[in-house]
């Protein structure tokens, strides 16, 4: 094609320039400003000049293209490179906030040990509108194996304990099951209750025999 | 001063003032034009010329309506003037380095005399039509839609116009009679100097 173009360079001169559009003309033709049926296409193959400073044109117009692309393509990285740091420490913060409720999880999966001596406090069947003296009946929000120390007069045997919302027993959070001991004229039950899904508030503690089905509630504060 | 890759043009008039910038940027962007055009022409020399242009235009430039233009005509002229100049040129020198170093030169005789038979086959030989598909091509119009558009033809009368113009020019360049410059041996006339 070089052989086409020298051909196109040399064998039309045009000293006058006679017919030749003007030089924004072949401009916008360098720079494909102009549709292909633009007559200025043809008169490059009658004029040297023309095809010349056509030439010209279209060396510069692709040269800062070339240069534009380059930046572009730069800009990208950059943007990229930006875009990246920026999802990596969105990332980073994400996870480091699972990392943070995942610890808090397994810390408030660590089994707790609590005692609550219910020996000496007054009791009340389910349904009265009283509440019952009770000190230091507070659970934190996580698994807990309790002691209950159950009142004066309890009998030995099987044992729920419920954690509810309410004094009816239907909003249970936690519950757990026993068997009740008597040990040095006290009678108490172990159970387990996983309280984590529990928000922290005001609850009631029941306690529940198999054998009366009577409940027995009293007021509980969870940490 | 303008730049293009490494070379530096002293753009001055002939009082040694520096060019108003419309002639500078005229002059840098022939020059461009020459070194991208003409590879191999000596860029010393080129920018030479861009000056000696330069300097030309300083000294008239209410004169000159449209800078670019006459920076290209005046620039491409001085191209033309050293390849005439050069083809017909003899040159005594030795062996050796000196030797290779003139080889181009020796060379562009052939090469001219090749091009201007090859110039006069290509305007006789090919239409107005084949010419104009030609010069459509080197715009980078070279879908057959675009040929349509530009000459007022079918597609398909396009893309056939466009396969012959192409088989017209295989057809002048295998029987051109004169072998391409760069695969013949250098035949050199030499005589001692």
């Amino acid at each position: 094609m070089d052989l086409i173009k020298d051909f196109f360079l040399e064998a039309n001169p045009n000293p006058e320039r006679i017919g030749c559009p003007e030089e924004r003309t072949l401009r916008a033709l360098a720079e494909d400003r102009l549709p292909a049926s633009h007559p200025a296409r043809l008169h490059l193959a009658s004029c040297s000049e023309c095809f010349a400073e056509f030439r010209g044109f279209r060396g510069d117009w692709e040269y800062s293209r070339k240069v534009r692309r380059r930046i572009i393509g730069r800009a990208a990285v950059a943007a990229s490179l930006i875009l990246a740091s920026g999802v990596g420490g969105w990332e980073y913060q994400r996870q480091r906030a699972e990392h943070d409720a995942a610890v808090q999880v397994a810390k408030s999966s660590v089994p707790v040990d609590a005692q609550v001596d219910l020996f000496n406090a007054g009791t009340l069947r389910g349904g009265d509108d009283g509440t019952n003296e009770l000190q230091q009946v507070s659970l934190p929000a996580s698994i807990v194996h309790l002691s209950v120390t159950l009142p004066r007069f309890s009998q030995s045997g099987r044992y729920e304990v419920l954690v509810s919302r309410d004094k009816a027993g239907s909003q249970v959070v936690a519950n757990g099951f026993g068997d009740a001991e008597e040990n040095s004229g006290k009678v108490g039950v172990k159970v387990t209750l996983d309280l984590r899904s529990a928000q922290s508030g005001a609850y009631f503690l029941a306690t529940v025999r198999d054998a009366d089905n009577g409940m027995y509630y009293y007021p509980l504060r969870i940490k | 001063m303008g730049t293009m890759g490494q070379t530096l043009l002293h753009l001055v008039d002939q009082r040694g003032q520096t060019l108003p910038a419309t002639i500078r940027v005229a002059v840098e962007a022939a020059h461009r034009w020459v070194r991208r055009e003409y590879p191999h022409l000596d860029d010393a020399v080129v920018a030479e010329w861009a000056e000696d242009v330069g300097r030309a235009m300083g000294a008239h430039p209410d004169d000159i309506r449209s800078p670019h233009r006459y920076a290209f005509a005046a620039l491409h002229g001085k191209v033309r003037e050293w390849f005439r100049r050069n083809a017909s040129k003899e040159i005594s020198v030795g062996i050796g380095s000196e030797l290779e170093r003139w080889v181009d030169i020796d060379l562009s005789a052939p090469r001219v005399m090749h091009q201007v038979v090859l110039f006069d086959q290509l305007k006789t030989k090919l239409s107005e039509r084949d010419r104009h598909i030609l010069v459509l091509l080197l715009q980078d119009q070279t879908s057959p839609a675009s040929v349509a558009a530009a000459l007022g033809l079918s597609y398909a009368a396009a893309a056939k116009a466009i396969q012959r113009v192409k088989e017209r020019i295989a057809a002048i360049l295998m029987g051109e009679p004169i072998a391409e410059p760069d695969q013949m041996s250098p035949h050199l006339c030499e005589s001692e100097s």
